[in-house]
């Protein structure tokens, strides 16, 4: 039996395999589905301060190979989040993790503040990186400097995990991971959505309300690839990639590219049970290989 | 057309309901794509609806 479990900055998960925030609710929804405790974590839907009733319909479009989405992070607050959902989470037999989000520094902050006091969440992810909300997301993750001091100020009230998930809609990604771990993050998980539009030709209209919107699923996993090579090549901390895994092999390749472990995104709007097909998935991979563990294959990938 | 239909339902005092159909990613209340103003904020269509009273829908 091959050993799936995998270590990541103090934290042990038993298998590489997360959901993505934003594709998996709170998990709860998905109960009824698929066994999640099978699963090594889940990144829940992004937490703000006060509640957002996120952007207007039309919130998403097919693309080739993928989908955009503007959804807008809408979420009912952190209030709601620690009274309403997390008594319904805080027993699942995986990692729960809460991606933390904002307009401004203060909230970022103040949810970080909020999440630390909940026993049974191990980590946060802050999402510096959401391009569909007119302040805050991503324009946090595009300038080192911001990134940076966003990171640094939550990493003062935040005493336990500190991930940090970065936008691909920069030009120098190693440059923004260098500058959140210089911030005092433990963990980078990459790369959020691309930003795009798609147009409707007969309308002569976008098919978003906000015009644009985040590229996610297959289409992305090169773009991914490359960045989550390039941090690791660069940067001492652990890799969380994502960007378009659709299956086993897809996981496999992030992970010879530098990642310790994985979030399924998209795919879950496919297959519900999808990451557990993943999971075992891996497991026949490193049968087949005759591989002991899956950490071998950490930045396994072989250049020359 | 639904729109159409609600105005004239409210007009002729004749209780309304409407069955939607807008984009989805997942289909079972996970994404929040498929959201239409409702009086309680914005509800799934996939899983609040599809059918909605018309008196609850805010139209756009």
């Amino acid at each position: 039996m091959p050993d799936l479990s995998i270590n990541i900055a103090g934290l042990k998960f038993k298998n590489p395999v997360t959901t993505a925030s934003g594709t998996f609710g709170y998990g709860v929804e998905f109960a009824d589905f698929i066994d999640i405790g099978l699963l090594g974590g889940i990144f829940v839907k992004a937490v703000t301060g006060k509640n957002r009733d996120g952007n207007p319909y039309p919130r998403m479009a097919e693309t080739a190979s993928g989908m955009l989405n503007s959804v807008g992070l809408q979420n009912k607050g952190v209030d709601h989040f620690c009274r309403e959902i997390y008594p319904l989470i805080r027993d699942f037999k995986t990692h729960m993790i809460v991606n933390v989000s904002g307009s401004t520094l203060e909230e970022y902050v103040e949810v970080a503040e909020r999440i630390n006091e909940l026993d049974r969440i191990p980590a946060i992810e802050l999402n510096i990186s959401c391009p569909n909300v007119k302040q805050g997301g991503m324009a946090f993750g595009t300038v080192p400097a911001t990134a940076m001091e966003v990171t640094k100020a939550v990493r003062k009230v935040y005493k336990k995990v500190l991930m940090v998930k970065l936008s691909p809609n920069v030009t120098n990604i190693v440059e923004m991971a260098q500058a959140v771990v210089d911030g005092g993050a433990d963990v980078l998980t990459l790369i959020n959505t691309l930003l795009g539009i798609a147009i409707d030709a007969e309308k002569r209209r976008p098919v978003l309300s906000t015009i644009t919107g985040g590229l996610s699923g297959p289409a992305i996993k090169p773009v991914a690839l490359r960045m989550v090579w390039q941090v690791h090549q660069a940067v001492n901390v652990p890799i969380i990639g994502l960007g378009g895994i659709m299956n086993a092999s897809d996981a496999i390749e992030f992970i010879l590219a530098g990642a310790s472990a994985v979030q399924v995104g998209t795919a879950n709007f496919i297959d519900p049970t999808i990451s557990l097909k993943i999971i075992s998935g891996i497991e026949d991979y490193l049968n087949k290989h005759h591989i002991a563990s899956v950490r071998k294959l950490t930045g396994a990938l072989q250049t020359e | 057309m639904m729109k159409a239909v609600a105005g004239i339902a409210e007009i002729q005092g004749i209780d309304c309901e409407v069955s939607l159909e807008n984009m989805m990613a997942c289909g079972f209340g996970v994404c929040l794509c498929c959201v239409t103003p409702t009086d309680k904020g914005n509800e799934r269509v996939c899983m609040e609806g599809p059918v909605f009273n018309t008196k609850s829908l805010q139209w756009p």
